[in-house]
């Protein structure tokens, strides 16, 4: 409270005792005289004071009773009053105390004493202004603490079911539902590669929202005009139209849990990327290892054939020489020794057929090591792997 | 309860001095609060005036006790006034002299101005007023 402008408003029908007051306090305070309360009630209309020094014993209306006035207006109520009488009394001083004074004067008082008294009563309403703004501030405080609390528990709920949403789409919504939670509109636009659209409550790919946010796109991360608020990042544009600039906290509380929020949908849209890309490259491979199997299989079924058909070439061959035998007039030793060549030939041919014999093992090893690849990028949980090298049927 | 109000004049000792005349208000605020007295003490160009206001018994007593203070000389009762009312509601003192503000400043003392004591006799009794107005206008 600043004394050299604090106004006192002296109320006392002996002009005398208006003078002397006016002399005490003049250097000090701002003081203004009144002989009657209806007077003083009547420049009430136009300045209040910082302290009545009102005499009890007036003509019209009393000093109690303009005190009770005073104090019934929940607007002037707080203005401290000292009653100055010639009476005293316990009961008179309890009458001004009903009245809603702070303090009671009797003439002849010391110039010391009115003084002190004056100085005494400011002193304790500058302190129970400052304890209620305090406690104004405290609550305020707490006030703010909750809602702060409850702004944070949808950007909370938010990020907690981010991981349910399947889509872009979804996460868009889930976007505008955290803006309408805060009393927001706006637009949000998803930039994935292979899925860009614009979405806001009145609908997808609005030309005006498409072109706004176009607008704001190469501003930087956080652009602010106005009430419009935008936040770039690789993924996503959130676009709000309305900020609250009214509330300047309330304001910086949304934007940085709207960037929050911001962050994480872009965090689940570039997961999303991944995670498609990935599903891509396993279509990809299982359809390599199909080819795989494929390729194998053929391999296996040509080279039995072949082998059958060389078994049986082989036996005619024999055949044919025993056939050759009769009519060529050999003799058994002659005989002996080219079947003994002939079945040497054979057994070299069946070592061929035996390389191809391993061939086929070697391919059967790379097809099992593939299958056990994509299992386990299609099998993400350990727990229900099984032994994939055993598990591989090829055939 | 009935009151005296009693008027003296009185000049001051060739000796006295500025800070003497200032330990006058310094005490009389003390002591003639405990006696519940209001009044009014001018000095100017060595004359005083004092109005002494209260219960009849303390004021006499009081203005004995006065009367026979060294700082002063000539001590002449000019009134005595019975009333069931006192015109003033401290006592408080004027002092008329060119270098009175500043002094009285620097002593941290209540002393009225020359304007207030004017226009605070001019708002007394005007058998009380009159004689205060006189000595200011002496001067």
């Amino acid at each position: 409270m600043d004394k050299a402008k604090l106004r006192i408003f002296v109320v006392d029908d002996d002009e005398p005792s208006r003078i002397m007051l006016r002399s005490i306090f003049a250097e000090t305070y701002a003081v203004e005289l009144f002989d009657s309360a209806e007077s003083c009630l009547e420049r009430m209309k136009t300045e209040r004071p910082g302290l009545f020094l009102l005499n009890v014993g007036l003509p019209g209306m009393d000093g109690f009773e303009m005190c009770r006035r005073l104090k019934s207006d929940e607007l002037i109520a707080h203005i401290p009053v000292i009653f100055i009488s010639r009476k005293e009394g316990m009961e008179f001083r309890l009458t001004g105390y009903d009245a809603g004074g702070d303090d009671f004067l009797v003439k002849p008082y010391a110039v010391e004493e009115v003084k002190r008294k004056v100085a005494v009563v400011l002193k304790a309403v500058e302190k129970a202004a400052a304890l209620r703004q305090r406690i104004d501030d405290s609550e305020k405080m707490a006030l703010d603490s909750l809602t702060n609390l409850s702004e944070f528990a949808i950007v909370i709920g938010f990020v907690q079911n981010l991981n349910q949403c399947a889509s872009n789409e979804d996460i868009a919504e889930a976007l505008l539902k955290v803006l309408r939670a805060y009393q927001l509109e706006g637009a949000v636009q998803v930039l994935a590669p292979d899925n860009q659209f614009t979405l806001s409550e009145e609908g997808r790919d609005r030309p005006i929202e498409c072109a706004v946010i176009e607008s704001v796109r190469g501003l930087g991360r956080i652009v602010e005009f106005k009430r419009r608020f935008a936040c770039n990042l690789d993924s996503l544009t959130v676009l709000v139209k309305n900020m609250p600039l009214h509330d300047p906290t309330l304001c910086a509380r949304i934007r940085d849990n709207l960037l929050i929020a911001a962050e994480c949908a872009n965090a689940r849209i570039q997961a999303q990327q991944h995670q498609s890309r990935n599903s891509q490259s396993k279509t990809k491979a299982a359809e390599a290892f199909d080819a795989l199997q494929s390729v194998i299989f053929n391999f296996r079924s040509k080279y039995a054939q072949a082998l059958y058909q060389s078994s049986l070439q082989t036996q005619g061959l024999l055949d044919d020489l025993a056939s050759a035998f009769v009519s060529l007039g050999l003799s058994a030793e002659q005989e002996r020794r080219i079947d003994h060549i002939v079945q040497s030939r054979m057994e070299q041919m069946s070592a061929i057929y035996n390389f191809s014999d391993e061939m086929y093992a070697s391919l059967s090893a790379v097809a099992r090591q593939f299958a056990v690849i994509l299992n386990t990028s299609t099998q993400p949980d350990a727990g229900t792997q099984q032994a994939a090298g055993d598990d591989v049927e090829l055939f | 309860m009935p009151l005296i109000q009693l008027i003296y004049t009185s000049e001051a000792s060739s000796n006295l001095n500025k800070s003497e005349v200032l330990e006058i208000p310094r005490k009389a605020q003390f002591k003639n609060h405990s006696l519940k007295i209001s009044g009014l003490l001018l000095f100017k160009d060595g004359q005083f005036i004092q109005l002494l206001e209260g219960d009849e018994a303390c004021v006499q007593g009081l203005f004995e006790v006065i009367a026979k203070d060294q700082r002063h000389t000539n001590v002449t009762v000019r009134d005595r006034f019975q009333t069931d009312r006192a015109s003033l509601p401290t006592w408080a003192m004027g002092y008329f002299s060119p270098e009175a503000d500043a002094a009285v400043r620097q002593a941290n003392l209540f002393v009225m101005s020359p304007e207030d004591v004017q226009a605070i006799c001019s708002a007394l009794p005007e058998r009380i007023g009159l004689r205060f107005l006189a000595v200011l206008q002496h001067g």
